[in-house]
């Protein structure tokens, strides 16, 4: 402990005065003039989504990917789910391997957590398309395949940025 | 009568006009609020809740203890580090352990980053509901910055299932402690703009000056807490009260306003912003070094969790966490939410899955408020009154 701190505490405030006719005049100008600042040098953090992607963080939890052949197939992954989204088949017999249904998963992430050999694992994707609802249960062979994103997308760095909150920066430029 | 129809009818006095407000969404989310109005004055107003009522409690019994947390964070999704924080310590209790001190700040960390964003989103509602539609997309927008960085420390926006009893799923991140100082340096910067484009704008003022009054004995009656019982002048915060994480080592303040009005309340959540910014600050500068999950679970861990653990910083979830069975027995936990008190209470009887949960959530406590302050306002006023209670009904109807 470096220094000595007073710790949590109540501190009473007040509202101050109501305003007067002159405040009021002064406080209109000062957000009209702010308002007039901002529409010359906005601060847009609005994204091109789907043309533009951001660089998902490092560790998102997106979809995830199985790798068959670390599996052990110990069931544990579909017993952990919270919602039932993960099933175990028999893949061969003696050989029980999940399969996951994105109608279900809430992307807690559970089942890659614990995963004794870690066969599971999230890829940073989370928007892929699926044409019918059916498609949306993977068998063992997507679910073993990274999902892929379409090639006309940009990708787009997210920087936090102490002028602007948040920045883009596209991924070539760099 | 018998003869006719056989539908009830009433009568409402003449000139009274009964007018359903909801409940497709009237503000947060779905509720119905019944108002009978004399001409355009409120004169008798009804809360009518449960239209997102999803049997949590209920299904919580028939779930191991740690799936719940999914669960329960679906009551406040944008508040989901606070709304499931409370049960986690509950089971804490049960168990007899302690998370260890840097698993403490972490856990602090995350849920003063959500109180912010909380009350932005909240903040960000009122403003819409006031017509006030920049201030709207300047809360959603800078919202956007906390999530980011709830995003680089959990691995997801809003849901983030963060707790494992006994500790916390990640470590910081590396350079997680410079981007939160940008993170705050801008947010400084915007709270003196919010001051002058909403604060003391002086339409906001006069829509929100001395409306939906509530005294400090009308607070105490009705049990509300958060942010709205201490806008009336009471002094209760569970940081305080009952201090948990890392909280009672850290130095901040927690404001208490005695108008009691919508501007109130106003005020008080964004000076709350700014503690909150106080706390993150410390917390990344003080956070220890150490472990991250309780010794008797790392205990348990094999090899290839203990290198996950050293390489990518990520707690796996050892079947010994899975597989809980806390003592008999029956705990308590309380947590100071954005919107106010979290109260969770536990039963065990020594099963993989919790006996009984109960759940009281802020929102359903500050529901009865429309009752009570919106008679005798104007229609015109209920916006204001219900943005400025900062109302989430899935958290109260749970
Ligand atoms: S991420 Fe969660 S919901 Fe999805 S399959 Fe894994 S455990 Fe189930
Ligand atoms: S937990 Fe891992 S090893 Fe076990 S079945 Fe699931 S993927 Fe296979």
């Amino acid at each position: 402990m470096a220094e000595t701190t007073p710790g949590p505490r109540y501190s009473e405030r007040s509202i101050e005065e109501r305003m007067g006719l002159l405040d009021k005049a002064k406080m209109h100008a000062k957000a009209l003039s702010l308002g007039m600042l901002r529409l010359a040098r906005p601060q847009r953090i609005t994204l091109r989504y789907p043309m533009e992607r951001p660089v998902l963080s490092e560790g998102y939890r997106g979809m995830i990917v199985l790798n068959n052949d670390k599996c052990i197939g110990c069931s544990l992954c579909a017993r952990v789910c919270p919602a039932a989204a993960m099933k175990m088949f028999n893949a061969a017999p003696k050989k029980l391997r999940p399969v996951i249904n994105y109608e279900r998963c809430i992307f807690c992430g559970y089942c890659v957590d614990i995963c004794p050999v870690e066969a599971l694992y999230h890829v940073p994707v989370h928007d892929l398309v699926f044409e019918n609802r059916d498609d949306m249960v993977f068998d063992l062979e997507t679910f073993t395949k990274e999902p892929e994103e379409p090639e006309h997308v940009r990708k787009v760095k997210v920087v936090i940025d102490e002028e602007k909150g948040l920045r883009y920066v596209p991924v070539d430029s760099e | 009568m018998s003869q006719q129809s056989q539908i009830l009818t009433r009568r409402l006095d003449k000139d009274i006009l009964e007018v359903f407000i909801g409940p497709q969404h009237p503000g947060s989310g779905h509720m119905r609020i019944i108002l009978r109005v004399d001409g355009d004055i409120i004169v008798e107003a009804e809360p009518d809740i449960g239209f997102v009522h999803r049997t949590m409690e209920k299904l919580a019994e028939g779930r191991e203890w740690v799936k719940n947390q999914p669960l329960f964070e679906r009551m406040a999704i944008l508040d989901a580090a606070n709304c499931t924080l409370g049960y986690i310590m509950a089971i804490e209790k049960l168990l007899g352990i302690e998370p260890p001190p840097r698993a403490k700040y972490i856990r602090t960390i995350l849920a003063e980053l959500n109180r912010i964003a909380s009350h932005l989103y909240g903040m960000g509602i009122f403003a819409i509901l006031l017509g006030h539609s920049t201030m709207y997309m300047w809360f959603f927008g800078d919202r956007e910055v906390f999530v980011e960085l709830a995003e680089r420390l959990t691995g997801q926006r809003l849901t983030h299932s963060f707790f494992w009893p006994g500790g916390v799923r990640r470590d910081l991140p590396s350079g997680f402690k410079d981007e939160l100082e940008k993170g705050i340096k801008y947010f400084e910067k915007r709270l003196k703009e919010y001051e002058v484009m909403f604060l003391k704008n002086p339409v906001i003022r006069s829509r929100l000056e001395g409306v939906g009054y509530i005294s400090r004995q009308k607070a105490a009656e009705l049990g509300i807490v958060g942010p709205n019982i201490r806008a009336s002048g009471i002094r209760h915060d569970v940081r305080i009260e009952e201090p948990y994480a890392a909280y009672p080592e850290l130095d901040f303040e927690v404001p208490i306003y005695k108008e009691g009005d919508a501007l109130a309340r106003t005020l008080q959540r964004v000076d709350e912003l700014r503690e909150s910014l106080k706390i993150l600050r410390q917390a990344v500068n003080r956070i220890p070094e150490g472990p991250i999950l309780h010794e008797r679970y790392l205990k348990m861990f094999t090899k290839v969790l203990k290198d996950v653990l050293e390489t990518e910083k990520r707690v796996k979830l050892a079947p010994a966490l899975f597989n809980l069975r806390p003592p008999k027995g029956e705990a308590y936990a309380r947590v100071e939410a954005g919107r106010g008190e979290y109260f969770y209470y536990v039963v065990s009887d020594g099963q993989n899955k919790p006996y009984r949960v109960r759940v009281v959530s802020p929102s359903f406590r500050n529901s009865i408020v429309f009752k009570y302050v919106l008679p005798g306002h104007r229609v015109a006023d209920l916006p204001a009154i219900y943005g400025s209670i900062d109302y989430f009904p899935p958290e109260a109807d749970r």
